[in-house]
């Protein structure tokens, strides 16, 4: 192992800079991904609890921090600013936090660690994929902070609103600036992308089979080819918008329009285009920011389970299947957008489709936990909410499926209720449990478990009295980004809006919980040994946190990632790596 | 559910009922196989080494997909009758005309014919009879509307440059309310419009009122 001792040699010699900050080790890189998606996370919960604030007490002033951010207006919350609230809420917590923590910090931290590699196959392109975050960062921010009011044509950014400076004149260029901040988003994924599939198939230790790779790697695997097969097409529209809007083209402008009594007469362009493009990547997306999750919940459950994951390979072709079908049900976004309804039949029925293999991992999740000696530690317990969850927004998502309802439920509550139940309860719940996970294996100490489990009681609980009600408000036709909803129509709704927002708030608040164990235990927590939950993957027969170059001897691997319980073994897990 | 006020409505309710059962029956169903999963768990009890069973797997595929093929199959009846199967040799009753942040409808002048220069115009109230089909043609002015009646269960968004129709059956007469649910700028909360549904009769009445007000005042676009 002379190759290791070298490096290890190297990296010592180097600075604090080369070392902690433009290191080009994966989990440096993957932990300072973990650091800025987090702080993002604050950032985006709280511009909700400021949406929450509008719905539950439309224009009125907002204590304590109301004068000091809303001078102008005495304290309220204006309708312009209202729509860029919601347009960073989504961005943020996108592109910012879901998408990087999944694929950036897990992605980056486990993937060379649970393969047996020393590094990812490019290190020097991992680094910049997360420098390249920073630009995306500040642009991001100057789009907030620029003159006027910030982007405010939604996350979905459908033209002409997004395009025409005459239709959100408040914005002026912060929507701009907010396109040229997801292209650097995308050249990012992009370069993580192209790293995590080369690492994947060029880096495994030996005796690492494909079918011997945990169910996260499988899972960034898929994630990482849905993001370098979908990803050019936003990017392609992403300039297209920026070109309308800077240099007088007009791919999304229609002919003969007139905004603000200024006519478009020589435009030739068509809306509905931008919508095709955005969903033939968002809608892959939407799988790019829960299939990490689904690995990590399929690994740590089978973990705590003490069992072997029930059918790997049916779970390994359900992602596979889901990765295929995710490219033809964008059109289910859409269903009342006056495209054909022909093809809105063919969408309803891909979409129906692509419920069949979320069903099948869900089977076998519950028949893994079935007949096993659950330890319910806090990583368990997100985990396993994580599946319950997942079955709530599964099935709304089948009500959403049906064209014919969703005409009704479109655009209203009932699709944020759908949404948050499997990103933020769901993929986020997994997140939290990863870190609970696998913070002993990134900082060699554990965290807190009884402030853990009071963590996920709380958040839980919640987090179910925030988003499920919202299901409540959808069937009433209560529609989603309007500044006062409250018509003659809805009037009756506000008292549960209101209990929806004191939730939230609730919510929001028991995260202190978690920062704080996690700052403290970072610290102060208790050391941990190697592989405190007795886990089979290769990650844990290293030391903890890894040394530079992640193993001292490269392992060689025998077995599967879930024996667990085998009987003709001596303890109760076999890990894959072979002694020596 | 808001108060239903069309066919269109009904069936759809229906099929809301219907999807529901059968997400409410597999939600308890999984939950209950979780529930019991987590509680018969015990550090003592001997764990059974399988990491599969074909014969479940075959079942929780095929099973499933039997259901969801059905549904496909059986909610689609709703979306061709009022998507595909307009009715046919039938006239548009109002144009409907979106723009930052007002609704517009224009109804036939004089002539008898809509989209001529003699229509009439009215602001931020749609009237229409409670006839067999109600036809409305739909377009926008300026950037994507969506034209929501609740109580009818429509939402059909509009994208300028292009016309959209719908049509519906009203059950009973009444008022309703339009909103626009599709982002459409700061004042996008504020589109709002009265609908009302009224006898054939009071619909001649009121058009004929309308006609009085402001003749001559429906220029195109």
């Amino acid at each position: 192992m002379e190759l290791t001792t070298t490096s290890e040699t190297q990296h010592r010699s180097g600075g604090f800079l080369s070392r902690y900050v433009f290191s080009r080790d994966h989990k440096i890189i993957g932990i300072q991904f973990l650091f800025s998606t987090l702080i993002w996370m604050v950032v985006g919960g709280l511009l909700a609890l400021a949406i929450r604030w509008q719905l539950a007490w439309p224009w009125s002033d907002m204590p304590i921090i109301g004068p000091w951010l809303f001078a102008d207006q005495g304290g309220q919350i204006t309708p312009e600013f209202y729509t860029v609230l919601f347009t960073m809420h989504g961005t943020i917590m996108i592109f910012f936090v879901v998408i990087p923590i999944l694929s950036g910090a897990f992605g980056n931290y486990l993937i060379p660690l649970m393969i047996g590699a020393r590094d990812m196959a490019f290190p020097t392109l991992n680094m910049l994929s997360y420098w390249l975050m920073w630009p995306a960062f500040c642009l991001m921010i100057l789009a907030f902070m620029a003159p006027g009011n910030g982007p405010a044509a939604g996350w979905t950014a459908y033209p002409p609103l997004s395009v025409i400076y005459e239709a959100a004149p408040g914005s002026q260029g912060a929507q701009t600036l907010w396109l040229l901040s997801l292209l650097f988003v995308g050249i990012s994924s992009m370069l993580g992308a192209i790293n995590y599939i080369t690492t994947i198939f060029q880096m495994r230790a030996p005796g690492m089979k494909l079918f011997r790779m945990p169910m996260t790697i499988w899972t960034l695997l898929v994630t990482a080819i849905l993001q370098a097969f979908s990803l050019p097409v936003l990017t392609a529209a992403l300039l297209m918008q920026v070109s309308d809007r800077q240099f007088g083209t007009s791919f999304f402008i229609p002919s003969s329009i007139s905004v603000n009594n200024i006519d478009f007469s020589g435009a030739s362009g068509e809306p509905l285009l931008w919508q095709h493009l955005f969903w033939f990547y968002s809608h892959p997306a939407v799988y790019i920011m829960i299939l990490p999750a689904m690995g990590m919940v399929s690994d740590i459950v089978s973990c705590f389970a003490r069992k072997p994951l029930f059918g790997y390979r049916p779970m390994v072709f359900s992602v596979l299947a889901i990765a295929i079908l995710s490219f033809v049900v964008w059109g289910h976004h859409m269903f009342v957008s006056g495209m054909s309804p022909y093809l809105g039949m063919a969408f309803m029925i891909s979409t129906m489709l692509i419920a069949l293999p979320s069903g099948i991992k869900v089977f076998n999740w519950l028949a893994t936990l079935w007949g096993g000696q659950i330890q319910f530690t806090t990583a368990m317990l997100f985990c396993v909410s994580f599946i319950l969850m997942f079955i709530i927004g599964g099935l709304s998502g089948l009500m959403l499926a049906s064209s014919s309802v969703d005409e009704h439920l479109h655009d209203t509550h009932y699709i944020v209720a759908h949404f948050h139940y499997v990103l933020f309860a769901g993929s986020i719940m997994a997140v939290f449990g990863s870190i609970y996970f696998w913070f002993p294996k990134m900082f060699g100490r554990m965290m807190n478990e009884t402030i853990g489990k009071l963590h996920f009681v709380l958040t839980f609980v919640f987090l179910n009295c925030t988003f499920f009600p919202m299901h409540l408000l959808g069937h009433s036709g209560f529609l989603r980004r309007t500044a006062d909803p409250y018509g003659e129509a809805f009037v009756h709704l506000q008292p549960l809006n209101q209990f929806i927002t004191f939730s939230a708030m609730a919510m929001g608040a028991v995260q202190i919980l978690f920062f704080v164990n996690f700052a403290v235990c970072l610290f102060w927590g208790k050391s941990s040994v190697d592989n405190p939950w007795r886990s089979c993957t290769l990650e844990w027969s290293t030391s903890s946190p890894p040394p530079h170059g992640n193993f001292l001897n490269r392992p060689s691997v025998g077995s599967g990632p879930h024996v667990y319980n085998d009987p003709t073994a001596d303890e109760d897990f076999c890990p894959q790596a072979i002694a020596t | 559910m808001p108060q239903s006020m069309s066919r269109h409505a009904d069936e759809l309710d229906h099929l809301f009922k219907e999807i529901n059962i059968v997400a409410g029956i597999t939600l308890a169903v999984t939950g209950v196989v979780l529930f019991v999963a987590l509680y018969r768990s015990s550090p003592h009890r001997p764990v059974k080494f399988v990491s599969g069973h074909v014969g479940l797997e075959f079942a929780w595929t095929l099973i499933p997909a039997i259901i969801l093929v059905a549904l496909a199959v059986y909610q689609s009846g709703t979306w061709k009758t009022n998507k595909i199967d307009f009715p046919k040799g039938e006239q548009p009753i109002a144009r409907v005309v979106a723009r930052q942040f007002d609704w517009e409808f224009f109804y036939a002048g004089p002539d008898g014919i809509l989209n001529t220069v003699d229509d009439l115009r009215s602001v931020n109230e749609l009237v229409v009879p409670s006839s067999e089909h109600v036809l409305l043609e739909l377009h926008s002015l300026d950037v994507i509307h969506s034209f929501s009646v609740p109580k009818l269960r429509i939402k059909q968004d509009i994208v300028p440059g292009t016309v959209h129709r719908i049509w519906f059956t009203p059950t009973q007469v009444g008022k309703l309310e339009i909103i626009c649910a599709e982002l459409c700028g700061w004042g996008h909360y504020n589109m709002q419009a009265k609908m009302s549904i009224v006898s054939p009769a009071e619909f001649d009445r009121w058009l004929n009122g309308l006609a009085n007000n402001n003749l001559g005042d429906g220029n195109l676009d």
